[in-house]
């Protein structure tokens, strides 16, 4: 083995980790956030969707309170609709019945002059 | 990984040694490195959910213990050792407190190296990593990590030697 193989196992041998010093893990234990300990790492990622599944059905609720208020003016709309033009009938059935009462009366009155 | 705090807990005692020894020999003070080593698994804590396996943790590890302690040198460079530090410290040591252990001998020896170096032999000989994957850690070309390795072990050697002669001198 030459000089410099020699020296490398020297550092390998004498660069061992050290230990840290007593009561370490207990201290970095004490730093942690007073977080409840099944709330972190492992529910880590289902807490990744959730926020995002509160979004969607968020927004599938204002779709649907959208979609439904749409829906119903385009019935009351329809209804509407519907009347008026029931309505405009009905005015055309007096118009159309009031003209025949008047040219029913200019008929007999032009008959009675005529005889 | 880590579904509660007491798993947590096991993660920080399989790797505090790890840890908190990247983190002293980069420093060379103890109290900063605990600090750094304490700040590494808080920085884990955090992070616990995106990491995927037992090699990625310590990949994870060795990478953020390398950087928060080179961050943590240059923040406080009067606080610890230096070339200039090193040689005064050398000259004031009594032989009875020369003779301290070899393990401690070298790691005052690695303080004597650019930050970058240390780190590099740390990798090397501590957490016994090739080349290339101290590259990857590192986040540099393989090439200047062979070239910072070759200017470590030259420097290291060179000081081993002149100890060794004053050792020697002294009797």
């Amino acid at each position: 083995m030459d000089e410099h193989e020699e020296f490398e196992r020297l550092l390998h041998r004498e660069l061992q980790a050290r230990e840290a010093p007593a009561g370490f893990s207990a201290r970095v234990m004490a730093l942690l956030p007073q977080t409840p300990a099944a709330a972190i790492p492992q529910t880590a990622p289902q807490r990744f969707w959730l926020p995002a599944l509160r979004w969607t059905a968020a927004a599938l609720a204002l779709m649907g309170i959208a979609g439904g208020g749409y829906w119903e003016h385009q019935r009351m709309e329809r209804i509407a609709g519907e009347r008026a033009r029931g309505q405009v009938i009905l005015a055309l059935h007096i118009s159309a019945a009031t003209l025949h009462d008047v040219l029913h009366k200019v008929v007999k009155d032009t008959k009675g002059d005529t005889e | 990984m880590a579904g509660s705090t007491l798993e947590f807990r096991e993660i920080v005692e399989a790797h505090q040694a790890r840890v908190y020894s990247i983190a002293y020999r980069i420093l060379g003070d103890r109290g900063t490195a605990e600090e750094v080593a304490q700040d590494v698994f808080l920085e884990l804590y955090r992070a616990i959910s995106s990491i995927a396996s037992d090699e990625h943790l310590t990949a994870w590890l060795r990478r953020v213990a390398v950087h928060r302690a080179t961050d943590a040198l240059r923040r406080r460079p009067r606080a610890l050792y230096g070339a200039a530090e090193f040689a005064d410290w050398m000259a004031k040591l009594s032989h009875e407190a020369a003779s301290f252990a070899l393990a401690s001998e070298v790691e005052k020896l690695l303080l004597t190296l650019p930050p970058t170096q240390r780190a590099v032999v740390l990798l090397r000989y501590q957490e016994d990593l090739a080349p290339p994957e101290i590259a990857e850690v590192l986040a540099m070309p393989l090439a200047t990590v062979k070239s910072h390795l070759q200017r470590a072990l030259k420097s290291l050697r060179a000081g081993a030697q002149d100890r060794l002669k004053e050792y020697t001198r002294r009797g």
